[in-house]
């Protein structure tokens, strides 16, 4: 994708214009509200994200994808007004504190011949796709989960997971490295996956 | 090599689902997987976590977040044109 995409925008084409914001509005949103508690306030990022792009449209080259481009911008404004200014990523990213292990070390055995075995296992989720109620509770609390993590491990899972883009885009985003990113997207999937038993392994003892 | 703990699986599966084993790390990582129904389900919960996540509905802009941009591009667009 180079800079031609952008002709229409120079050309004052208020229905590409149009098409665009349409194309990237989910994502935008799903970024801004990664740092931002409220929709009013990811919109309000959308729309400072727009007018940066438009006021610096000159300026894109298309080394990167539009995408890309649109997307960097957004996160510098959503970044800092959540107040996290000039950041580089700290591998202490690694927040919800420490380096240690994903999975509660209750669940295995520590001692004897099953040491570094499971005791609790984990069970199957018996999902039903079609509990419309079940589905409501669900994406409540998946969204309640991705929060409890740190800004950077939100970032991470949002873009991999929610958008399901490449780790090298990013890597971009972010300006990590592979591996940091995946230690970010380890820690953050683990947390995410062992709220979701909780809830779960609760749900199932109601149902 | 030794055998690979549960433990020590459970840390090695983002790397898993990424490709980004060891090729000696993935041996030891599958023949752990053949005989642990336990890492199994771990592994199944975690595929089930990352497509719950994939399959998050589309955000959208409000009617008036929308119109407010599109009245930035006309402004942008004039104040463009009258240069």
């Amino acid at each position: 994708m180079t800079a031609a995409e952008l002709q229409p925008l120079l050309d004052g084409d208020e229905e590409a214009f149009r098409d665009l914001v349409m194309e990237h509005q989910s994502a935008m949103i799903r970024l801004a509200m990664v740092h931002v508690r409220t929709m009013a306030d990811a919109e309000e990022v959308v729309q400072e994200t727009w007018l940066a792009v438009l006021q610096s449209i000159d300026g894109f080259e298309g080394r990167a994808s539009l995408r890309t481009w649109i997307c960097s911008i957004l996160l510098n404004i959503a970044r800092r007004r959540a107040g996290q200014e000039a950041r580089s990523v700290p591998m202490s990213g690694l927040a919800n504190g420490d380096g240690g292990p994903t999975v509660d070390p209750d669940r295995f055995f520590r001692h004897g011949p099953d040491a570094g075995h499971w005791r609790s296992l984990p069970r199957s989720w018996s999902l039903n796709p079609d509990d419309s109620l079940l589905a409501g509770e669900l994406r409540e609390r998946l969204s309640a989960a991705i929060e409890q993590l740190s800004p950077v491990q939100r970032e991470v899972i949002v873009m991999r997971d929610v958008n399901g883009w490449s780790s090298s885009e990013v890597c971009s985003l972010m300006a990590i490295s592979e591996g940091h990113q995946r230690v970010l997207l380890h820690r953050a999937r683990a947390r995410v996956r062992q709220i979701m038993e909780d809830y779960l392994s609760v749900a199932d003892e109601r149902a | 090599m030794s055998e690979l703990t549960c433990v020590e699986v459970v840390e090695l599966i983002t790397n898993y689902l990424e490709r980004a084993l060891s090729d000696e790390d993935l041996t030891g990582f599958l023949r752990h997987m053949e005989g642990c129904g336990g890492c199994e389900a771990y592994l199944d919960q975690m595929r089930t976590t990352v497509r719950l996540l994939s399959k998050t509905p589309d955000s959208r802009l409000s009617p008036e977040a929308e119109l407010a941009v599109v009245g930035a591009f006309r402004r942008w667009s004039q104040e463009r044109a009258g240069q």
